[in-house]
Formats: structure tokens, C-alpha cells, sequence
């Protein structure tokens, strides 16, 4: 899959997880940039991403995505 | 020593000559120095265990970098912990846990005769050792390497700063730190300064006072009535925080002065409009910990449940730090409270969100104001249990907060007058930084003098009514 | 080099602020320190400068509240002024009371309020040493007592905010008329009127040590007071008040603290009335304010019954002038 589809992909689950039709998603966005994305909505993030993209992710990658890039290198890493 | 005693004063200044008369190469050699000349002054034997945990840590660190093999390393990263978690079990809960198996025994007539022994918590033990596990945690992580200096290891867990009582750094802030070569920077040294006299008036002005009235009223549950226990409940928030909050200023401020950067530990949380964002705001350094070491591996294991999963991650995580707040069921049920709150306060989030959306809610100042008292008063009366020495202490208030009513006990008034007026002070301070001046330094002008004055106050106002020592300890009634 | 200089002059700027006003308020707030019109400061200048009275009551807050010092008056036909001091006191503080009296003048009759057990080693004790820190400059002899606080306090005392410590609102309160009518004392007597003792209140213990150890300088300073008065041919009595006892309750063994100082009593030859469990208070929750302090009631029973006993006293007798019963 090519970056470009998995940010389109990441894009809608952003949307339904964080509740926010207009939300913008680049590379370079982090946790800080978006109302509402704390230690909470976080882990459910990451369970929609892995079922929509039927991956699993390990702690340690968890622990290494600072902004959505590093998502993407990780994600696509896993396909 | 401590923070607040005479010696600490005559303490800083030598070390601060000693310190940048060093070369850059030795400075950490000179801060671990000092360090362990700090914490032996409190009771020698207790270093032992601190060595004894920099050195678990030292070799195993080491180990997880050397080995290839993910599940050998997870191995030697778990014994470590296991390893350093010892003493503080074993200080911390000792007597609790000899007590309970010899009234479980003793209920089945058997007796059972271990020495009672009745120990001395060592000093910042949990502290020290709360940062030894993130680095090991980030170490078997890959987040930083493991550090080849046994001596700036051992700089990082017993820097004097930090371990009393913290902010519980990491691993990641602190070791680069001790390596940089910084010159001496004027400014720097003065916001450390700024913030260790703030420290000090919270401590010594805000903190010791309240807690004269809140101990005399908690000591004596039952000779008081509603009103005044609900009006010490209502003060406590204040002194833990001013506690806390004061002894972690002190820390950061003398820290800053040697050059050394750590993380703020309360961002003025008293005007948080909701329990998640008081969490964020209250004690940081121990909540972010528990995020990533505790709070964070547990979501990611139950995360298949959703949001029962981070329910449920939520509450273990509560529960934990209850323990570790204190061996009681008090702590146990405080932590569970908070993490129920938490809880519902996640589960009702979207509903919330779309009533303040629909009313600009979050623009009006009284909505904001409410919020405040309402996320207050939770945690206020959460910290009841936090107060109350047993379960039933706690019933206690609460009912008779509930139930009865009467004239408010004064004891001596002075007391209440002083620290009646510190709190106020502290409230009027906090406000001006947390909506018009916007920064870290308590005191804020833009013309220096101001400044300089404003300082000087402090200084003025800790030698009137600061706590000095136990001599305004008020009898009951007396 | 400009930067420089403008640095050093606002440390010294702001160095030169704390040291003006702390200077300037220190010096206000001794005036009005001793300009006090009532209070316990107010007493505690009142013995050490003024009173003149031929028996003196020293002591904790049992002291203050337990010796109706009208009725001694009355009954000895002798003035009597009552210079206890509330706040959990030892008698290091008593000691620097006698310390100061004496080289004033010479009582005919001192009470010591004291009971052997408070002989054991408390640091809070000596923190609360620092109700004597104003008079540190102008009585040399109270300085030993002011540095067993820690030897620190001489620098402490370069500022001369620091002796009135805390007690801004009391010397401010104290200085304004109107303000100053809460309590009553009677030649320094302060009667507690409350009547709420009750069977519970007995538990409320505030300060447990757990292995008591003797307090040298405590053993000292009552050496000392019973040294100075036989100098100064000063009568002493040292008494115990009554304690809070269900009736028939029995007397603990003398711990080895208690006997240290009874030992001391006793080789000195010093008249000691103990009413600690003494049979008239066993029970008597109506005298009683608390465990250790009594009640305006039980208080003028306690001092009638003291009056008797000195009544009974051949020595005591003859040495004020009193009829014997």
C-alpha cells in the first residue's frame, strides 16, 4: 500500500475516533495538535487501526510513534 | 538533610563555588559527591540500598544492551525490577503484611511469632527507585542506551535534587544533562532562584500552616463537628499541594541554578475544569511515570476490550498508586475513587463535549469558574480518604459532614488567620500566572524592580509567618 | 563588563530591600511586642519586668488554669500572681522565668507546677523555646537556654524579624483596645469554663514517645531552679496537678524518668504536693476540661485543697507567717 493510501485510511479512523469531521491529517501532527487525543483515546486509536488494517502492533513500536509519520512507517512496515 | 533545614542553606552555597570551580569533565563527579553528602546526612545505612540498586541496575542495563535475543532481554529487564522493587516492598510494607498474616493465623488460633519490627521508610526509596525502572524500561525499549558510566548511573538515581521526593525524572532528560558543558548562565541561576523562594513560601508559609489547623481537626475526628471537618477537608487539597508542590519547586529551582533542566511537577492543577485534565496538571512527574511504565502496557494488553479495556487499565493503574501513596485500605479506596471518577468522566466525555460545543460553554467564565469548584470538591473529598488514618476515620467525616452541623472550632485563631491568608495569597498568585502572565515564574513584571520587590516580599513574608520548626504545633483545645 | 555591574547592583538592590525592611519591621514589631496590652506574651513580659507579687505560680497550661491565684491570695494574705504560660511548655521555660525573677527580686513563695514525667527528652520541647528568642538581646542570662535550640540561632538572629516569628497577629491584636476583651485573667489566672469532659476525650493523646529517654537538660534546669531559690531564699513547692483517673484507679510504677526526678526533689529536700492521683479528683468528670487540665470548678477545688495542705505544713507555716490548722 502506498503512504499516501494508509494516511487516506488513517484519516477516516482519526475522524470516527476523535469525533472531528475536519480533521487534517499530515505527517508531522502529534498527539498535541489534536483536541482529545490523550493516554485515553490513544489506545483506542490504536485497536481501530489494527483491526482496520488487520495488524498487531508490539509495545516497543508503541512506545516510537512521536507523530503520525512514524505511524505510517510502521504501519506500512507490517503489510 | 532537607530542603528546609538550616544546614541545607549553608549546604548550597559551598557546593554552588565547589561546583563551578570544577571542570566540565568532573562536575558530575562533584554532583555525586554532594549528592551522597546529602542523602548520608540523613541516615548513613540508608545509602547502602541506594548503591545496591544503582549497581542491580548498572549490570543489568548493560546486559539487555549486550544480549540479541527480545525474550532474553525481557527476562533480564523484569529481574532487575523484581530485584530493585525489593527493599520498597519489603520497607514499605513489611509491617502490614506481618501484621495481616498473624491476625489471619491468629484467627485460626495459631501464633505465629515474627519480629515486629517497626521500620523507617528510607527516605525517597520509592522515588530513586521509580526512576531506576523507567530506565530500564526505556533502556530494554531501545529509547535511550544503556549508560557505560557507573558513576553518572549512579548520579542520575541519587541526584540530590530529586530524591526526596522527586519529580520523578527520566532517564532520557537527566544523562545528557550531566555530560553537556554549560557556562554559568545569569538568567538561568535567577529563575532557579525565583522558584526555589516560591518553593520555600509554598512549604514553609502555605504548606506547615494549614497543616497546623488540618492536624489539629484529623488528630481529634471525633471531638469535631461537620462544619469544621468539612472546612479542614476543604483546606487539605491545599496543603498536600503546597507540600508537594513547594518541596518539588525547591528541587527544580536548585537544579536549575546547577544548570540542570528537570520537569515541572504541578501545573497549577487547582484550576483544572475537569478530573483527566487535574490529573494532568497535578503531580506529572508520578502520573506520567505511571502512564508509560504502568497505565500504558496494561491499555495495550486489554485494548481488544475497547473502552472497558482502558476502564479497567485505568483503575489497576489507580489501584497500584494507592498502594504505593500508602500500605492502608484508606490509599487502596482513594485510589480506586480516583480511578472510578476517571472512569466515568471518560465515559461521558462525548456527551459533555457536545453541550459545551452547543452553548460556547467553555468561553464563560462562570462555566469555567463551576468547573473548577465542582473538579475541586472531587478531589477534595477523594483526599479525606488520603487524610483519615483508617477506613472508618473516613466514614466518619463524611457522615458527620453530612449530618451534623455547629459552630466552626478556631483553636488558635492566629493559626487560622495566617493560614487562611496564605492560601489566599497562593490563589491570587496562580491566578494572575494562569491567565494573564502565563509563566512559570510565580512573581511576573515587566519592570525589574517590581520583580526585585516582589521577591523580596516573599523573603519578608517567610520570616513572619513561615513554620520554622514545631513550636506552633497546636494542642487540642490548648 | 556593563551587564556585569548592572547584575551586581540589582543582587545588591534586592539584597539591601530584604535587609531595610527586615531591619525596620523587626524594630516595629519590638516595640509593639512589648507594648502588649494582654495576652500570654503580655504576662511573660509582665514576670520578667514588673510583677512584684510575694508568691509566683509557674508552669505549663495546667499552671495557668488550675491555681485560682485570688484564693491564695485570700487565704495566705499574700499577693499572688500566676505566670503560667499555655503551650505545652517543659521547664526549660519555667527555669528561664526563675532565671530572670531572681536576679530581680525574691519572691516569698514559689509553686512549680510539674509532674517527674515530663522529664523525658521531646525535641518539640525545645522548638517551642522560642517564646524567649525577644529577649535574647537584652537578657545575656537566657542565651544558653535560647541556643540548646540549635546553635544556629545566633545567626538566625541577625534578623531581627525572626524572634517574633508567628506572632505578628497576636502583637498586632494585643496592641488594639478594642480587640483585646476575649479572656478574663485574674493576677494572670485563666479559669477554663467548659464542662464538656466526657469519657472519650481521655484518648486524645497528642504526643506519644515511644521510648522515653531522660532529658539532661530538663534534670538541669530543675537542679538549678531548686539552686537559685535556696540562694535567693525563696520558698518552693513543687506540685503536681490532678490528673484525669476513673475511681480506684491505681498508681503506675515510677518509671525510671519519673524517679530520676523525684530522686532529685527528694536528695534537695524540696517540699513536693502530688495530686496526680490524688483520691478528690478520681472521677470527677465536672472538674475536669480534659484529661490533664481542669475546669473553673475544678480549679477552685485544687486550689483550696493545695491551701490546706500548706496549712497543715509546720515548716510552710511558720515561714509565711500563716496559722497552722
Amino acid at each position: 500500500m502506498e503512504k499516501l493510501d494508509i494516511i487516506e485510511k488513517l484519516a477516516t479512523i482519526f475522524r470516527t475516533v476523535f469525533k472531528k469531521e475536519s480533521l487534517i491529517i499530515t505527517e508531522d501532527l502529534t498527539a498535541n495538535d489534536v483536541e482529545g487525543w490523550d493516554s485515553l483515546t490513544h489506545m483506542l486509536l490504536i485497536a481501530e487501526i489494527e483491526n482496520v488494517f488487520s495488524i498487531k502492533f508490539k509495545l516497543k513500536e508503541l512506545n516510537k510513534m512521536k507523530n503520525v509519520g512514524d505511524m505510517v512507517a510502521i504501519i506500512s512496515s507490517k503489510l | 538533610m532537607i530542603f528546609t533545614s538550616f544546614n541545607f542553606l549553608i549546604f548550597f552555597p559551598l557546593l554552588l563555588i565547589f561546583y563551578f570551580i570544577t571542570p566540565f569533565r568532573f562536575r558530575w563527579l562533584t554532583l555525586l559527591c554532594a549528592s551522597y553528602f546529602f542523602y548520608l546526612n540523613i541516615k548513613p545505612i540508608f545509602a547502602l540500598i541506594t548503591i545496591g540498586v544503582t549497581i542491580s541496575t548498572y549490570i543489568f542495563t548493560r546486559l539487555i544492551d549486550n544480549v540479541k535475543d527480545d525474550s532474553q532481554k525481557k527476562r533480564l529487564m523484569v529481574i532487575n525490577i523484581i530485584l530493585i522493587l525489593l527493599p520498597l516492598f519489603f520497607f514499605k510494607y513489611y509491617s502490614n503484611i506481618n501484621n495481616g498474616i498473624i491476625g489471619l493465623l491468629e484467627s485460626f488460633s495459631i501464633r505465629w511469632p515474627l519480629p515486629d519490627i517497626k521500620l523507617f521508610l528510607p527516605i525517597g526509596i520509592s522515588f530513586y527507585t521509580f526512576m531506576a525502572i523507567g530506565y530500564t524500561v526505556d533502556v530494554y525499549n531501545e529509547e535511550i542506551e544503556a549508560e557505560k558510566n557507573l558513576g553518572i548511573l549512579a548520579l542520575f538515581i541519587s541526584f540530590f535534587p530529586l530524591i526526596l521526593s522527586g519529580p520523578i525524572e527520566r532517564a532520557k532528560n537527566m544523562l545528557p544533562q550531566f555530560r553537556e558543558q554549560k557556562k554559568f548562565d545569569y538568567n538561568v541561576a535567577a529563575q532557579g532562584f525565583k522558584l526555589m523562594l516560591w518553593g520555600y513560601f509554598l512549604k514553609l508559609v502555605v504548606a506547615d500552616r494549614v497543616g497546623i489547623y488540618v492536624d489539629a481537626i484529623y488528630n481529634n475526628i471525633g471531638q469535631h463537628n461537620g462544619t469544621t471537618l468539612l472546612f479542614a477537608s476543604l483546606l487539605y487539597p491545599f496543603q498536600v499541594y503546597a507540600d508537594l508542590g513547594g518541596y518539588s519547586l525547591i528541587a527544580i529551582g536548585t537544579a536549575k541554578v546547577l544548570g540542570i533542566n528537570v520537569m515541572f511537577n504541578f501545573n497549577r492543577p487547582f484550576f483544572s475544569t475537569s478530573i483527566a485534565e487535574f490529573w494532568r496538571r497535578w503531580h506529572i512527574s508520578l502520573i506520567t511515570w505511571l502512564t508509560d511504565y504502568v497505565y500504558t502496557p496494561l491499555a495495550f494488553h486489554f485494548r481488544t476490550l475497547r473502552i472497558w479495556g482502558i476502564v479497567l487499565a485505568l483503575m489497576i493503574t489507580f489501584f497500584i498508586s494507592g498502594i504505593w501513596h500508602g500500605a492502608n485500605l484508606t490509599f487502596i479506596v482513594w485510589g480506586l475513587m480516583q480511578g472510578f471518577f476517571l472512569s466515568l468522566e471518560a465515559l461521558t466525555s462525548n456527551t459533555k463535549t457536545k453541550i459545551e460545543d452547543k452553548f460556547k460553554l467553555k468561553e464563560k467564565s462562570l462555566y469555567i469558574l463551576v468547573s473548577c469548584i465542582i473538579t475541586y470538591v472531587i478531589f477534595a473529598s477523594s483526599q479525606i480518604l488520603g487524610r483519615a488514618t483508617s477506613i472508618n476515620d473516613a466514614f466518619t467525616v463524611f457522615r458527620k459532614i453530612a449530618t451534623s452541623s455547629g459552630h466552626l472550632f478556631i483553636g488558635e485563631l492566629q493559626q487560622l488567620v495566617y493560614g487562611v491568608l496564605a492560601v489566599g495569597f497562593l490563589i491570587v498568585i496562580e491566578f494572575r500566572q494562569e491567565f494573564f502572565t502565563k509563566n512559570q515564574d510565580p512573581l511576573k513584571f515587566n519592570k525589574w524592580y517590581f520583580e526585585h520587590l516582589g521577591y523580596a516580599l516573599l523573603v519578608i513574608l517567610i520570616l513572619l509567618v513561615g513554620v520554622f520548626d514545631g513550636s506552633q504545633f497546636i494542642y487540642f483545645q490548648f | 563588563m556593563n551587564q556585569l555591574i548592572s547584575r551586581g547592583l540589582k543582587i545588591l538592590f534586592f539584597i539591601f530591600i530584604i535587609i531595610v525592611s527586615d531591619q525596620v519591621i523587626g524594630l516595629i514589631l519590638r516595640k509593639l511586642y512589648f507594648n502588649q496590652k494582654e495576652g500570654s506574651n503580655r504576662a511573660l513580659n509582665y514576670t520578667f519586668k514588673e510583677c512584684k507579687s510575694d508568691i509566683l505560680v509557674f508552669g505549663a497550661s495546667q499552671a495557668l488554669h488550675n491555681y485560682d491565684s485570688r484564693i491564695i491570695t485570700d487565704s495566705l494574705g499574700l499577693t499572688c500572681f500566676d505566670a503560667g504560660q499555655d503551650g505545652g511548655h517543659s521547664i526549660l521555660l519555667q527555669y528561664a522565668q526563675i532565671k530572670v525573677i531572681a536576679e530581680r527580686y525574691s519572691p516569698r513563695l514559689i509553686f512549680l507546677e510539674f509532674n517527674p514525667k515530663n522529664i523525658v527528652h521531646y525535641p518539640g520541647d525545645y522548638d517551642r523555646l522560642s517564646i524567649l528568642l525577644p529577649y535574647y538581646k537584652e537578657y545575656p542570662e537566657l542565651r544558653p537556654l535560647i541556643l540548646l535550640r540549635s546553635p544556629y540561632e545566633r545567626i538566625k538572629l541577625f534578623s531581627a524579624i525572626y524572634p517574633f516569628n508567628s506572632k505578628i497577629f497576636s502583637i498586632i491584636r494585643f496592641n488594639i483596645d478594642f480587640l483585646s476583651r476575649h479572656k478574663k485573667d485574674f493576677e494572670g489566672y485563666i479559669p477554663i469554663k467548659d464542662k464538656v469532659m466526657n469519657i472519650g476525650m481521655l484518648k486524645t493523646n497528642s504526643e506519644i514517645v515511644p521510648q522515653p529517654v531522660v532529658d539532661m537538660n530538663m534534670l538541669n534546669a530543675l537542679e538549678n531552679i531548686i539552686h537559685i531559690c535556696k540562694k535567693k531564699n525563696v520558698t518552693l513547692c513543687i506540685v503536681s496537678s490532678p490528673l484525669f483517673h476513673t475511681v480506684g484507679e491505681k498508681r503506675i510504677n515510677n518509671s525510671f524518668v519519673e524517679n530520676q526526678a523525684l530522686d532529685i526533689i527528694r536528695r534537695e529536700n524540696v517540699k513536693h504536693f502530688d495530686f496526680s492521683y490524688d483520691s478528690l479528683f478520681m472521677g470527677r468528670l465536672d472538674w475536669f476540661a480534659d484529661a490533664g487540665h481542669l475546669n473553673e470548678e475544678g480549679a477552685t477545688n485544687f486550689t483550696k485543697a493545695l491551701i490546706r495542705r500548706i496549712k497543715y505544713d509546720k515548716d510552710l507555716c511558720s515561714l509565711l507567717n500563716v496559722k497552722k490548722k
